[in-house]
């Protein structure tokens, strides 16, 4: 065997990586030949400054990657069904529940222009969604609204300080959003509501009564707000009845329907109010809890 | 001199990255985030001394990441993500974008290679290696390193700083292992006749 031809596997010798009789074959050779034991050497020594070149350089390249391109992602079983959640490192940025993996997944590029990387949500997190999911209520827990416009971002921040057990109209979101009148803008808002339950966009009715719409539909809406302690079924004859506030005698005001305020006051004490104007012309100021909308 | 081979981690280890490529393709909660970790320092390392850029590599190894993702949970099948070889794979693509990235950039690059040759304070990692003698062998090897024609210098740092098998580099460059041995010990010996001729002049 010459020495030309083997040198080009002493590399691959050193490595072991050689089929059996060939290292056995080069090993022999090495043993006594000075050139190619020469070559191993100098091998060795390259190998051996190689691992400087490794430095230390202390990289988070998922941190990089998820501040520009990507979303976490887990999923999980609630007794309403699967929940799929999007979260950044500041918040919850999309909840869905039920649909598919991948569906949310092209939704949520479609939306944020962002991919999901699967990561593990922590419980705490997953009993805080679940409970809102199959019990309503509120919580604390924080969201990302980044990537939404600017009007969005408001709207989102009004409906999560709609107290738990009260409902408020989209014109009254609208108003306290910054663009009194802008009531359509706010059912698009709420339509549209990257984290519903967390962000309790449920708790957004129309002026006109009833529990209106809801994206997972209104059976789904009435029984959240059931759940919370909203008289739902008074929010309805209120509605047949055309009436949208509730007055009181002596307190001299009026408030939205379920306004925490009313319900400390005795049934004798209470009466529907038509609207705003009508409540002008009864001398009743708006309450101070619940902030009606004012007749212009 | 050695005469028993010396077993390098590639070859004889078992493969801690096994079936990390089918489960990002699972959606098993941190398999991504561990690929990246597994993979950020030696991409970095091999893509930073091939293009010489410090923002230059790190954009391409988060490229990198990026269509690793996407493939392997939007495009590949259950069967292909089972029978990939992730590392080989991964480099690969790390190489398809650093080209890419040298062939927008080749004037630019030739420039700075001409200005700062051999240059080790402008390459990460230097501050920590503390002794001083470390130090030289780092800035004696990247000169010479740098001096060589980049797919000689692709070899070397696949071979000894990323300590990739035969295979796996074969696999990487889409060439045989035999043809491969050829171009390492052509690589490795203008690497040695470049630092003997240094010391030389010393």
């Amino acid at each position: 065997m010459s020495c030309e031809e083997l040198q080009r596997d002493l590399d691959a010798w050193r490595s072991g990586e050689l089929a059996a009789s060939r290292q056995t074959e080069v090993e022999t050779h090495i043993a006594g030949c000075d050139e190619c034991g020469e070559l191993v050497d100098g091998l060795d020594s390259i190998a051996g400054l190689a691992p400087v070149l490794k430095g230390e350089p202390e990289r988070r390249c998922i941190d990089a990657l998820e501040r520009e391109h990507l979303d976490r992602y887990d999923h999980f079983d609630t007794s309403l069904g699967h929940v799929h959640v999007a979260f950044t490192e500041r918040g919850i940025r999309a909840i869905r529940l039920g649909g598919t993996k991948d569906s949310f997944r092209e939704e949520h590029a479609k939306r944020f222009g962002r991919a999901l990387h699967c990561t593990r949500i922590s419980d705490e997190v997953k009993r805080e969604i679940t409970k809102v999911i199959e019990e309503g209520g509120s919580t604390g827990l924080a969201v990302d609204l980044d990537e939404l416009g600017e009007f969005e971002r408001r709207v989102l921040a009004v409906l999560r300080e709609i107290p738990q057990g009260e409902v408020r109209s989209y014109a009254w979101v609208a108003r306290e959003a910054g663009r009194p009148g802008a009531s359509r803008a706010v059912g698009n808002a709420c339509a549209r509501n990257p984290i519903p339950f967390v962000v309790p966009c449920h708790r957004v009715v129309p002026s006109s009564g009833g529990v209106g719409n809801y994206g997972y539909g209104p059976s789904m809406k009435r029984s959240l707000l059931g759940a919370e302690g909203v008289p739902v079924s008074m929010l309805d004859r209120m509605a047949a009845k055309r009436f949208r506030y509730i007055g009181s005698r002596s307190e001299g005001s009026y408030c939205v329907p379920c306004c925490s305020d009313v319900r400390d006051l005795s049934p004798d004490d209470v009466f529907f109010v038509r609207d705003e104007r009508s409540a002008a012309a009864q001398g009743l100021r708006p309450c101070t809890s619940c902030r009606p909308l004012v007749a212009v | 001199m050695t005469i028993s081979p010396t077993q390098t981690s590639a070859a004889a280890a078992p493969d801690p990255i096994a079936g990390l490529a089918l489960a990002i393709h699972r959606g098993e909660p941190g398999a991504f985030e561990r690929a990246v970790g597994t993979f950020e320092k030696p991409l970095f390392n091999y893509v930073q001394r091939m293009l010489r850029n410090v923002a230059d590599a790190e954009e391409v190894v988060q490229d990198t990441f990026l269509r690793a993702h996407r493939s392997l949970t939007e495009k590949y099948t259950e069967a292909q993500c089972s029978e990939l070889a992730l590392r080989p794979w991964i480099f690969r693509i790390a190489r398809n974008l650093t080209s890419n990235k040298r062939r927008g950039k080749r004037f630019e690059v030739e420039v700075q290679l001409s200005e700062d040759a051999g240059s080790a304070a402008t390459v990460p990692g230097v501050s920590i290696v503390c002794r001083v003698e470390l130090k030289d062998d780092l800035g004696r090897l990247e000169e010479a390193l740098y001096r060589l024609p980049a797919s000689d210098r692709e070899l070397i740092l696949l071979r000894f700083m990323e300590e990739m098998s035969y295979r796996e580099i074969a696999e990487m460059l889409g060439s045989s292992e035999a043809s491969l041995r050829g171009r390492v010990f052509r690589a490795v010996r203008s690497l040695r006749t470049l630092l003997e001729g240094e010391t030389d002049e010393l």
